[in-house]
């Protein structure tokens, strides 16, 4: 069964990776470093629908905040109904809470897959070389031609980890706006604890991992980073860099509010308020829901009548 | 009491899926794991007189008794010693992690020469030390490669012995020429990448090939280049030289016969769909180049032409050995064949169940080799292409001659 599952996972994963990394290294001037960037914005190009998605899904989820505080306000003794409701206006805005963790999700096999082709591609035993012939295509000579790849690039081996911290920094650093970029805002307390706790964690960590992992994995999440970032900041805007940079002069940020939210309703509901006062008050600002979402909404009105 | 929120209860309709892909991801992870690669060597044996002296791939040399020559088809004990007992044995002294033998030791008089991955030359006594029961002598130990910083150069191929010369290809890209007598270096030839490519020696002349893609041939008396010629890819294999050819394959797919005199191409087979790694065979004026694709190609020496070829289910790595008119021939798909050097017919073959990536060393009717379930053994290659396993020698259990062994064949 793992052995099935090895050749699948070598075909479908290491493989390909390894003959688009040769080619790519055939083309760019014999540079596995450039190679290896060509890789990561091949990879992101691909995963663009995902990340546009994602954003979306990220921007619809900050739309639904107010709301979302609202319920939790409303029903503060009952969490069974503050699911329930939460759920339900999930199902009603066509909104999937972990919709944004999609394409981390997609890019999860790319780097272990990248890791093994890294190790793949750049054999330091004669067994790792007999191994990578059983992953090139015969019938593309120039994969078999430019073996062995010189791995160094810049400062670094890609096949090693960075000796300096300048590419874990680099790791961390990019990390960091990532998750400054797609974080949401929290809803209570504890969300924002997470939130602050995950804004931390992941770049230290991915930090940690530079330091351990071949650099030319390193150098595929700091391009990815930066190309996600770029990405983020073009569907839902730059505000959380701008606090960043704001906050790195020393100027206090202005307090952090969802970017593209609608004028919010922060007056504490009516607890007397129904269920269907509340539709109506979600159907009307709803341009920024999926039209999916809307058109469910409508055919719910429709049918009312 | 612990009490699991229901898959239907995770937030978002993604719940189930969401603990598919964490299954997923810890599958991946095992998956990443396990492919993790460690040098552990193939050592072809060398035979010399009743010893056949190999590396093991738990990073050490043995010398394992092997018989005289009347008595090494027999199972049964001779002068009150088994077949494939440790005469000797040997740790690489070489950092932990490298301690790995690929070449073929080389022998010369009462010393054998080996080249670890450790980047050490040892040169070891044939006989055991009088004064540490099963071990040789340390006659001379050399570290390879560059001597200005402390990086490990790994030798892969096995050194050559040449008359006074002792020929040590490095990876720090340099061919070595050490003074046996004197253990002191003579000269050193640079290539443009490592040498992993068993130099073969021909009146006066030493040729390899680099992972520079160059093939080299270079005057023993000084070091110096007599001619280069660059192939489409890089050279790990050895070569072989006979009739004034030099014979060796490259990792664009391609055996190249080349002339010996000036590096001129003669001929060259292009049908492989993989590299080739190991040197060929020249025997009767048939080429016997075994490839990575898991085809053993025989050529028309003279020609290039393919005059049959034998398919395995795995990669070749080593080279066959020819038994009197029969070919044994090695492969990762764990099989001995056995065929018929004539016209390629496939006469036996014997299932080992583990990859075999050493070159074969034959002597009368006997092969040895290593297989990668950490056994060393030998077979007999009968006259009618039958062949029978002798002895099997384990190297990473205490008793390495395990008594009621079942013979894989």
């Amino acid at each position: 069964m793992l052995e099935l599952f090895f050749d699948i996972w070598n075909t479908l994963i290491i493989s390909p990776m390894i003959n688009s990394l040769l080619v790519l290294y055939s083309v760019l001037l014999s540079d596995f470093g450039f190679s290896i960037i060509g890789f990561t914005v091949l990879v992101r190009a691909v995963l663009v629908p995902l990340t546009v998605k994602q954003s979306r899904q990220m921007r619809a989820m900050t739309a639904l905040q107010p709301k979302l505080k609202a319920i939790q306000q409303r029903y503060k003794d009952d969490r069974q109904r503050i699911s329930q409701e939460t759920m339900r206006m999930y199902r009603e805005q066509g909104v999937n809470p972990l919709g944004c963790l999609g394409p981390m999700f997609i890019q999860f096999p790319i780097w272990i897959g990248l890791y093994q082709a890294l190790l793949k591609t750049l054999p330091s035993t004669p067994e790792s070389m007999v191994g990578l012939s059983s992953h090139l295509y015969s019938w593309l000579p120039m994969v078999h031609e430019v073996i062995p790849l010189d791995s160094s690039f810049l400062w670094l081996d890609l096949a090693l980890p960075d000796s300096t911290p300048v590419l874990p920094v680099l790791v961390g650093g990019s990390m960091w706006l990532m998750q400054k970029m797609t974080t949401m805002p929290a809803v209570d307390s504890r969300q924002e604890s997470t939130n602050r706790m995950m804004l931390w964690m992941m770049p230290l960590m991915f930090g940690f991992f530079s330091l351990q992992f071949p650099s030319g994995l390193a150098l595929y999440w700091v391009v990815s980073n930066v190309i996600g970032v770029v990405i983020q900041g073009f569907i839902t805007g730059w505000g959380p860099i701008e606090t960043a940079v704001m906050f790195l002069r020393g100027r206090r940020p202005p307090a952090e509010t969802p970017t593209l939210e609608p004028p919010a309703e922060e007056s504490e509901p009516d607890g007397d308020t129904d269920d269907r006062d509340e539709r109506e008050d979600e159907g009307r600002g709803d341009r920024d829901r999926p039209k999916r979402a809307r058109r469910r909404t409508r055919r719910g009105r429709n049918r009312r009548r | 009491m612990i009490r699991f929120p229901r898959l239907s209860r995770l937030p978002g309709r993604l719940g189930p899926k969401a603990v598919g892909v964490v299954l997923l991801l810890l599958l991946l992870t095992t998956a990443a794991c396990t492919q993790i690669n460690n040098p552990e060597g193939w050592s072809a044996g060398a035979v010399a007189g009743e010893s056949l002296y190999i590396g093991t791939r738990e990073g050490q040399v043995r010398a394992l008794y092997i018989g005289t020559p009347d008595s090494r088809g027999e199972m049964t004990a001779a002068e009150n010693r088994e077949l494939g007992e440790t005469v000797w044995e040997f740790d690489l002294r070489g950092d932990e992690r490298l301690r790995a033998v690929y070449g073929t030791p080389a022998v010369s008089g009462d010393v054998v020469y080996v080249g670890g991955y450790d980047g050490y030359l040892y040169a070891l006594s044939l006989a055991p030390d009088p004064d540490l029961p099963r071990q040789p002598k340390l006659i001379w130990q050399e570290r390879v490669g560059r001597g200005l910083d402390d990086s490990v150069y790994p030798i892969v191929a096995g050194p050559v012995v040449s008359g006074e010369l002792l020929l040590v290809a490095s990876s720090d890209g340099y061919l070595y020429a050490y003074d046996i007598a004197e253990q002191d270096e003579v000269w050193r030839f640079p290539a443009g990448d490592k040498i992993w490519s068993r130099p073969a020696v021909d009146g006066g002349t030493a040729f390899f090939g680099s992972l520079d893609k160059n093939v080299y041939a270079v005057d023993l008396e000084d070091g110096s280049e007599l001619w280069r010629y660059e192939t489409g890819g890089a050279v790990a294999a050895g070569p072989t030289v006979g009739d004034g050819r030099v014979y060796i394959g490259s990792l664009d797919s391609v055996l190249y016969a080349l002339d010996a005199e000036d590096g001129r191409v003669v001929w060259r087979f292009a049908g492989s769909s993989s590299w080739y790694w190991a040197e060929p065979l020249v025997v009767g004026g048939v080429v016997l180049a075994s490839s990575l694709d898991g085809t053993l190609y025989a050529l028309d020496a003279a020609t290039g032409d393919l005059l049959w070829s034998v398919a395995t289910d795995g990669p070749i790595v080593g080279a066959p050995a020819v038994v009197s008119d029969l070919i044994a021939l090695p492969s990762d798909d764990g099989r001995i064949r056995v065929v018929r050097l004539r016209d390629g017919t496939q006469l036996d073959g014997c299932n080992l169940g583990e990859g075999i990536r050493t070159s074969l060393v034959a002597q009368d009717e006997h092969v040895y080799f290593g297989v990668r379930d950490n056994s060393i053994r030998s077979v007999r290659i009968k006259p009618n292409g039958n062949p029978d396993e002798i002895w099997v020698h384990v190297t990473n259990e205490d008793d390495p001659l395990p008594r009621g062994r079942a013979s894989a064949c």
